[in-house]
């Protein structure tokens, strides 16, 4: 029986802050993000996951779900610090594959 | 394609030399244009470089009158100077006059919620803003500078003012308000958090796209020289 998979989307984004973060400064931030707006359901529902970040460019990638796309965004916009220092996250991609975040 | 507007951004405390990068910014974000709130004109290095970013810059005002005789006497000042005129509406007065002024684009309310709670987006207001077109606006940033508590209560009232424009068919027009880079947002973000408010994303990103940018077509179409009264207007060689 054919198992119907997940569509997720990916976010190429970029931080500006104040000084620079590390990949797991982020990754807290972005769930924290998540939990702060829409609760322990919302973080189950949308599921971000930090695919990767590049210290040095202060940009990464973001998986989440497909469905939950716009909460994602919600998310990431309300986010005004990351790791105690005034920060937002800027989304400059959205695609279905690492790939094409990553060629744009 | 859909064309964004960011029709608040403040003048930064620091100085008129933070404008630059906020402008920069918000062209990189996919904005095309971007209204700068200032009493004063904006400085011409400003103006070239938003020709060069191709971002549409806007002139408007906010007005932060004490009483309604102020508010009427300041906007037979400032009416034919600027592209949008915003009210901040501070005293029930205020805002009453506001909402009837045909002069009157945005009406813009306090984020604190103790002043919040006496002056808003009632129905009344709703009504006379549908008779006088003006538009209700949403800052983003009234959201991010708030701390939960305070921003669940500031999402409930914005929550039931954008339900009574939507009653009276009353323009909703969702702005940044901010006056620092990391305040600003990406057009799409700002559309996105409209989801706490119960807004759905087509109707979320026309806040940030064709609504402002009808307004700014219709007030640049005023301050034209051919301009006579609403629909009517001057043609070039019929003139008698």
């Amino acid at each position: 029986m054919p198992v119907r998979r997940f569509r997720r989307r990916y976010l190429g984004f970029r931080v500006a802050s104040e000084r620079r973060h590390r990949e797991r400064e982020v990754a807290d931030a972005i769930r924290r993000g998540v939990l702060r707006l829409y609760g322990v359901h919302g973080l189950s529902q949308i599921e971000p996951v930090l695919i990767e970040f590049e210290e040095e460019s202060q940009t990464g990638i973001l998986r989440c779900s497909h469905i939950h796309l716009r909460r994602m965004r919600a998310s990431l916009a309300y986010m005004t610090d990351i790791g105690g220092s005034a920060a937002s996250i800027q989304v400059l991609k959205v695609s279905g594959t690492i790939k094409a975040v990553k060629s744009g | 394609m859909r064309r964004f507007i960011d029709l608040h951004l403040r003048r930064p405390i620091s100085g008129v030399d933070e404008l630059e990068p906020m402008l920069r910014l918000a062209a990189e974000m996919g904005y095309s244009g971007a209204a700068v709130a200032s009493e004063g004109a904006i400085p011409k290095p400003l103006r070239s470089l938003c020709g060069e970013l191709g971002l549409d810059l806007i002139s408007r005002i906010d007005l932060r009158p004490r009483t309604a005789r102020e508010l009427t006497d300041r906007l037979r000042r400032v009416r034919r100077r600027f592209e949008v005129v915003a009210v901040d509406c501070r005293t029930k007065a205020v805002a009453r006059q506001a909402a009837k002024d045909h002069r009157v684009d945005l009406l813009d309310f306090p984020p604190s919620i103790p002043t919040r709670t006496r002056v808003w987006f009632d129905r009344q207001e709703a009504t006379l803003a549908s008779g006088a077109n003006c538009a209700y606006e949403v800052n983003a940033s009234d959201l991010l500078r708030l701390g939960p508590a305070a921003c669940s209560r500031l999402l409930a009232i914005i929550r039931s003012e954008i339900g009574n424009a939507r009653r009276h068919d009353v323009p909703v027009v969702v702005s940044s308000g901010s006056d620092s880079r990391l305040l600003m947002r990406e057009p799409r973000g700002m559309a996105a958090l409209l989801d706490l408010v119960d807004v759905g994303e087509e109707e979320g990103l026309d806040m940030v796209s064709s609504i402002p940018r009808k307004m700014v077509e219709a007030n640049r179409f005023k301050l034209s020289a051919g301009f006579v009264a609403p629909g009517v207007r001057l043609v070039e060689g019929d003139a008698r």
